[in-house]
C-alpha cells in the first residue's frame, strides 16, 4: 500500500509525512494545533509543504509522533511505506 | 491571524470575498476623500464640521477593515481593544484579545508590513521627482482628508496585503 504518493513539496521545498501520520494517529488538525500551540491553519501549510516550520516546531512534532524528525521531514520524496518494509515496488507499479 | 470567518454576514473565508472587500474598502476611502476634498472646496465656511464628519467616517472606516483581520466587535468594552488593534504592530500581539500569533502568522504579518512600507516608500521616493504636492489643493484646510487618507494607508495596507494574500481559510477538521 503506497501511503506517501510522491507530489510536489511545496514552497518549502520540504516533503513530509505529517498528514499521514495524523491520519494513523485518527487526530484532527485542531487537536495537533494545541498540541504544538499554533493555529490550526498552520498545520494545513505544513501539511502541504507551503511553511517550512523553525527548528523548535519540528522537533516539537517528532516528540509529539515518537518520531526522529527526519522521518517527518525530508529533502528528498519519501518512498512509499510497503517499499520500505518489503525493500521493493509493490507488484503492478512496475513499468 | 485572520480570526473571523465572516464579516457583516459575509463570509471571508474565502480569498475571492475578502479580495472583493478590500477593493470595496479603499474605493470608498478614495470616494470619501474625494468627497471631502470637493465639499470643502465648495463649502470652506464649514470645513471644521466637514473635517469631524470625514475623520469619524475614516475612523470606523479604519476599525471596519481591522475587524476582518481582528475578532473584535462594536460592543463598549471592546472599545479600547479596538483602538489597542490599531498599535498592534508596535505591541507585537501582547495585549489584545486575540490569541498570539504563532511563527507562520508572524512571518506573514512580518512579511506584509515588510511589502506595504516598501510600497508606501516608493510613492514617496517618486514624489519628488513627480513632485506630486503640485497637485494637493491650495487651501491647508482641504489638506486634512489627505492626510487621513495617508494615514488610512499606513495603518491598514499591512492589513489589506494580509487580507489579499492569505488563502482560502480551512475548518479545523478538514484533512
Amino acid at each position: 500500500m503506497n501511503t506517501t504518493p510522491e507530489k510536489s513539496p511545496g514552497e518549502s521545498g520540504l516533503y513530509n509525512r505529517i498528514a499521514v501520520l495524523r491520519a494513523e494517529r485518527g487526530i484532527s488538525r485542531q487537536d495537533l494545533a494545541d498540541a504544538m500551540d499554533v493555529n490550526y491553519q498552520t498545520i494545513g501549510f505544513l501539511e502541504r509543504g507551503d511553511y517550512s516550520p523553525s527548528l523548535k516546531l519540528a522537533l516539537s512534532l517528532g516528540e509529539y509522533f515518537g518520531l526522529p524528525v527526519e522521518a517527518i521531514f525530508s529533502k528528498q520524496p519519501f518512498k512509499p511505506l510497503s517499499q520500505q518494509v518489503y525493500g521493493q515496488r509493490p507488484t503492478g507499479t512496475e513499468k | 491571524m485572520i480570526y473571523k470567518r465572516e464579516f457583516l454576514g459575509i463570509p471571508i473565508a474565502p480569498r475571492r470575498n475578502r479580495r472583493w472587500l478590500v477593493a470595496a474598502y479603499w474605493l470608498v476611502i478614495s470616494s470619501l476623500t474625494c468627497g471631502a476634498i470637493a465639499l470643502l472646496k465648495a463649502h470652506p465656511q464649514r470645513s471644521t464640521g466637514i473635517n469631524i464628519l470625514f475623520t469619524y467616517a475614516f475612523m470606523f472606516g479604519a476599525i471596519g477593515l481591522g475587524r476582518m483581520v481582528w475578532d473584535t466587535s462594536f460592543t463598549p468594552e471592546n472599545v479600547s481593544a479596538g483602538i489597542r488593534t490599531l498599535f498592534d504592530s508596535a505591541l507585537q500581539g501582547r495585549r489584545t484579545r486575540n490569541p498570539p500569533r504563532d511563527e507562520r502568522e508572524q512571518r506573514q504579518w512580518d512579511k506584509a508590513h515588510t511589502t506595504a512600507y516598501a510600497l508606501l516608500s516608493l510613492i514617496v521616493i517618486l514624489a519628488f521627482p513627480l513632485q506630486l504636492w503640485k497637485f494637493l489643493p491650495e487651501v491647508g484646510q482641504l489638506r486634512e482628508p489627505l492626510i487621513w487618507f495617508l494615514i488610512l494607508v499606513i495603518i491598514n495596507l499591512p492589513q489589506s496585503i494580509l487580507l489579499w494574500t492569505e488563502p482560502d481559510m480551512e475548518t479545523p477538521d478538514e484533512s
